[in-house]
């Protein structure tokens, strides 16, 4: 069995998102994520981020810890600032108005975020804000599977 | 340029949000081939990976900015898991997207 967890430590930056993309990369072969899994992943993790980057430090560059570990069926993600609290799943869903001209720029990164995981907790821990993502291994199997089918079948 | 079409093909190591003004008053390469006078934009999407919030919204700004020179922007050739993006955002929608350059520029 290899190592099951582990965690980084970054600079709240977006000069980090890099550094974010090859942990998460190292976690999803460890998992056998297919890359569609993975950059839906990334995606939600790279949303929070940026919030946290964005909003939580307005004043000083703050940290930011991401800590990965694998259970049976999933990759739990934690991300964890000491910033401003702001809970992402209490923001209304954005409005897709489809018109160009009325379409706002923005707004999307949460929304997209929670679709992308199939579960996410908030949780104020002292003074740090705890986000929980949850990426299942199951139904990325199930999707290959699918996706192998429909390639015979062509 | 082909026709009055201008392709632009991004490379995969390139995030769509990186590009940023240099400069307070520079501009993106999107709004410079813009300014040079292009309306119609072909945004082949084919070496595009991986997308999120930071690409989608530098993409709405400039279909909003062309929009109010009367042009459009269009993109071809999405990978499946920048189609899922944008059917989620609901961009398929807003965006004309095509499975080919071929198709995109005919469709002008």
């Amino acid at each position: 069995m290899g190592q099951q967890a582990s965690s980084i430590t970054l600079e709240a930056s977006l000069k980090n998102l890099e550094m974010i993309s090859s942990f998460l990369h190292k976690w999803a072969k460890k998992a056998s994520l297919s890359t569609h899994s993975e950059n839906e992943l990334l995606l939600a993790v790279e949303e929070v981020y940026a919030n946290i980057v964005k909003y939580a430090y307005p004043e000083s560059l703050g940290k930011v810890t991401i800590h990965c570990r694998t259970d049976e069926d999933s990759l739990v993600l934690k991300i964890k600032d000491e910033g401003i609290p702001f809970d992402p799943l209490q923001l209304t869903e954005p409005h897709l108005i489809s018109c160009l001209k009325e379409r706002k720029v923005g707004g999307l990164g949460v929304f997209l975020m929670r679709r992308f995981v199939d579960n996410v907790k908030y949780e104020k821990q002292g003074k740090y804000n705890v986000l929980t993502l949850v990426k299942s291994k199951k139904k990325d199997t199930e999707y290959q599977e699918s996706e192998s089918r429909e390639n015979r079948g062509s | 340029m082909r026709g009055n079409v201008f392709p632009l093909k991004y490379l995969k190591e390139v995030r769509l949000d990186a590009d940023k003004p240099k400069r307070r008053k520079g501009n993106s390469h999107f709004l410079l081939t813009i300014s040079k006078g292009a309306r119609k934009l072909l945004l082949d999407m084919d070496s595009v990976e991986y997308i999120s919030s930071a690409g989608l919204r530098v993409l709405l700004a400039v279909a909003k900015k062309l929009k109010k020179e009367e042009g459009e922007i269009k993109l071809c050739c999405l990978k499946p898991y920048v189609k899922e993006v944008f059917d989620i955002a609901g961009f398929t929608q807003i965006f004309k997207v095509h499975d080919t350059t071929e198709e995109a520029i005919q469709g002008f």
